[in-house]
């Protein structure tokens, strides 16, 4: 199965990016267009997707919205007013590449034959964030209640069925009910939370359901989230059937029993990988082992957490003293405890090289770790493990022996149940909150391997205008970035000079790489404009945020080198 | 301690309420997806122009303006040095394009460009002023423009037909055949100039080339202009989208004149050059298929 998963071949991007325009950016037509076309590297939903055309007194053009072009499924079309006058133009665009996530960028175009000079057009920027509040809690409930249902039945199929043999007159009732609520829970947020990030990523109200649900299958984030609805229905169904004709008195199971337990872990699996499809581990690479350390981390958090709530629940149905014709809590707690531990042992370690895994997968540097918001949730998220793992460890070491040495010292074996439940709760209570961090995690974009460009940078420069002298070896190179603002031309030079004499008839390429979201390169070459100095104006900053800029400098007749600098462009 | 389930129960309803709560702030309340309010932008524009009022014909009238920059900060850094491409190129033509005023205003220290211009006769003038800006990264050119009114009764004159050859002031030129022009097209024309004796004109070079060719648009005064050099010249190519033009004059008498056009229709040809101390211009009228 890890060499079939290793198989999968890597997606190549993960957000939708603009390919190509119509009229081309800072280009200067002869007469005015009937439309803009905008291709990107994939078919972005037009439903989704806003293309704003406006001229400098910010009045719209555009006449009503996008639609697909009919010859290019990459191709959004928007038409505008017939009768543009010359001038400049700026085209605004925001869409929701097929991962969900949404995008946004710029440019202006000119009609001419005499546009004028273009001006300065202020760039709107809507949110592009799936970080919001509702959102949060909405993947958050939907995680920890499928988790725990996954667990919970775990626990109940696999480790707490003795107890009906080995502590006579037990009952798992409660278990069977926690199993349920958790079930009816999963099956209400995984749609609820689909609907709030559709309406999150459309702009549209999370009540509008005559807008968002024919747009549900439109992306495959939403396509993702439905077949997960779809197997999540599927394990409730399965494992509502097991546990319904489970006999727990009898030691060896029924078929049907067998086969509906099947059934359930069949659908148990698909709906562990399904987050990891599509979300950042289907696009990072090698996607196939990505994808298997999510799949396997969210299974051994799932058997974690509902193990846990599932122990919390049995100690709280159960007395402390025998009630007539049933088992006390320690004579339950003793059979499911150590069988549990065991489980639980190997579950933390799973998840923890699991973690380390994704980890290495997704960081491109170590400072990344806590240099990116992303880095940050996972030190946290780290954190939150190792607390869990630490109270885990508590049980392990303290309760077991003491639940174990039940016969002989029953005083012992009562303050060790009620040190498991304090250590429980704290356990749930904190892998809850890992799941927390998890799912913003999730939520946040991995940075790009490009952020590992920073570690190199000569300087750091921006927001605003730049002029900034850094010295490489012999040579001292003047950067000069302005206005430096992000989805407008920006110009860009560079003089170098060696031994105060500027270097002349250099081959200068200049490339730039977004650092906090993955985009393709795009590379500029820069001419002479003056002995020494090298320039050109380029829309190349598309959009606000951290910038590596690449001179690559080949002066003739000594050895190319690269310089870097880090800009930061604002809107 | 049976009382838990109720418990569990009412935990799982919480977190129901809370998402189904979360559903409700998750959106905007507007029901279709929203283009953001883009705000007006900041542009150049042509500050302080003078006059401001209705001009005499005939009368010697002072001109100024300023180019503001989208800051607020009038423009005083202008390209300089050899050719033609630098500074400020001030024309003015009546809307028939039966006139033609060229100036190039020094800049003062203020950024505020002064000069006299006498408008030869009444009617509406369309006033060009084709920038260079010494500006990092900004676009090398660029023109803004303005429409002043002459005094006194307009009578649009139509555009004479293309005629190769025609007298100035004496001078003699010719150009070499009907040319075929079409839009976007780069394409040359060759100009023969004779003095009023009939001997070849060494031509002098004036404001950074030997030669100007001004090109107007009937009806809608679209503008372009490109620029005849000596051999060696720098600075002297006009650029439209990504092709480049420029002519060349070097034998006495003969001018290759680079001509590219925007688009199609009837184009006005303004051709000048100094010689014996004065501007002539050779006016042609030329028609530009797509």
């Amino acid at each position: 199965m890890l060499a079939l998963a290793l198989l999968v071949p890597a997606a190549a991007s993960a957000h939708a990016y603009l390919v190509h325009t119509t009229p081309a950016a800072s280009g200067v037509l002869d007469s005015a267009p009937r439309q803009v076309a905008l291709t990107y590297d994939e078919a972005v939903e037009p439903r989704f997707a806003i293309v704003s055309v406006t001229d400098p007194s910010g009045t719209q053009r555009a006449i009503g919205g996008p639609h697909r072009s009919p010859a290019n499924p990459d191709t959004l079309i928007v038409p505008v007013d017939a009768h543009l006058q010359e001038g400049w133009y700026l085209v605004y665009w925001r869409a929701i590449s097929v991962d969900g996530h949404p995008v946004q960028g710029a440019f202006t175009f000119a009609v001419g034959p005499n546009p004028g000079p273009a001006p300065q057009f202020p760039v709107p920027h809507v949110s592009a964030t799936a970080i919001t509040a509702p959102l949060l809690i909405a993947r958050w409930v939907l995680f920890v209640s499928v988790m725990s249902a996954i667990g919970l039945l775990a626990l109940r199929l696999l480790i707490a069925r003795t107890v009906i043999r080995r502590a006579p007159g037990a009952t798992l009732r409660t278990l069977n009910r926690a199993w349920a609520i958790s079930a009816v829970v999963g099956l209400i947020a995984i749609p609820v939370y689909l609907d709030i990030a559709i309406a999150n990523d459309s702009l549209r109200s999370a009540f509008d359901l005559g807008a968002l649900v024919p747009l549900y299958r439109v992306t495959a984030f939403g396509r993702g989230f439905l077949d997960l609805l779809l197997c999540f229905a599927l394990f409730c169904l399965a494992g509502g059937v097991a546990l319904w004709v489970d006999r727990p008195e009898r030691e060896r199971r029924s078929v049907a029993e067998l086969a509906a337990s099947t059934g359930a872990l069949v659908a148990a699996i698909a709906v562990l990988v399904i987050p990891g499809a599509v979300g950042h581990a289907g696009q990072a690479s090698p996607r196939g082992l990505s994808m298997l350390f999510d799949a396997v981390h969210l299974g051994a958090g799932a058997i974690w957490l509902g193990g846990l709530i599932g122990l919390l629940v049995l100690w709280l149905s159960l007395t402390e003293h025998k009630p007539v014709g049933a088992p006390s809590r320690v004579q339950v707690l003793r059979v499911v405890v150590p069988r549990f531990s065991n489980v639980a042992l190997a579950s933390v370690l799973l998840l923890l090289a699991t973690g380390i895994g994704a980890t290495v997968i997704h960081m491109p540097a170590l400072n990344a770790l806590w240099k990116t918001g992303y880095g940050v949730a996972i030190l946290v998220k780290i954190g939150l493990l190792v607390a869990a793992v630490s109270l885990a460890a508590g049980n392990l070491l303290r309760t077991r022996p003491g639940l174990l040495a039940a016969r002989e010292e029953p005083p012992r074996a009562e303050s060790a149940a009620q040190l498991l439940r304090r250590l429980i709760s704290g356990e749930a209570a904190v892998i809850g909150s890992a799941v927390f961090a998890a799912v913003l995690l999730s939520s946040l974009a991995p940075p790009p391997p490009s952020f590992a460009l920073q570690n190199s940078a000569l300087a750091k420069v921006g927001p605003g205008q730049v002029a900034r002298t850094v010295q490489h070896g012999a040579y001292r190179l003047q950067v000069v970035v302005s206005p430096n603002k992000a989805a407008a031309p920006d110009s860009f030079a560079l003089r170098i000079t060696k031994g105060g004499q500027p270097v002349r008839g250099a081959n200068v390429t200049l490339a730039f790489n977004h650092l906090e979201m993955q985009m393709p390169q795009q590379e500029y070459q820069l001419r002479e404009v003056v002995p020494g100095t090298y320039s050109r104006s380029a829309p190349a900053l598309v959009m606000v945020g951290k910038w590596g800029l690449s001179f690559q400098v080949a002066p003739p007749g000594s050895p190319p080198f690269t310089a870097l600098i880090v800009d930061q462009a604002n809107g | 301690m049976r009382r838990a389930a109720p418990a569990w129960a009412l935990l799982a309803v919480g977190l129901c309420a809370i998402g189904l709560a979360a559903c409700g702030g998750g959106g905007s309340s507007q029901g279709t997806v929203s283009v953001p309010k883009v705000a007006a932008a900041r542009v150049f524009t042509l500050a302080g122009f003078q006059p401001a009022q209705s001009i005499v014909p005939g009368r010697p009238t002072p001109v100024s303006f300023t180019v503001q920059l989208p800051s607020g900060q009038p423009l005083t850094q202008y390209r300089t040095g050899g050719g033609p491409h630098t500074g400020v190129h001030l024309i003015i033509v009546r809307d028939d394009l039966a006139y033609i005023i060229h100036q190039h205003p020094p800049v003062g220290p203020d950024g505020v460009l002064r000069t006299t211009v006498r408008f030869p006769a009444p009617g509406p003038y369309r006033v060009l002023v084709d920038v260079y800006p010494n500006l990092p990264g900004g676009q090398p050119n660029f023109q803004l423009f303005r429409s002043v009114q002459v005094s006194g009764a307009y009578r649009p004159r139509p555009l004479p037909a293309f005629k190769s050859e025609q007298t100035i002031d004496g001078y003699r030129v010719a150009m070499q055949g009907h040319p075929s022009l079409h839009a976007i097209q780069a394409s040359f024309v060759d100009v023969d100039v004779r003095d009023p004796q009939g001997r070849k004109v060494t031509l002098e070079p004036w404001f950074g080339a030997l030669a100007h060719a001004i090109f107007f648009h009937q009806g809608s005064l679209d503008y372009f202009h490109t620029h005849v050099c000596g051999a060696g010249a720098t600075n002297c190519a006009s650029v439209l989208g990504a092709a480049r033009v420029s002519g060349t004059s070097t034998t006495p008498g003969r001018l290759t004149l680079g001509v590219l056009l925007p688009v199609a229709g009837t184009w006005r040809l303004f051709l000048q050059m100094k010689l014996g101390g004065r501007v002539v211009t050779a006016p042609y009228t030329l028609q530009v298929a797509s």
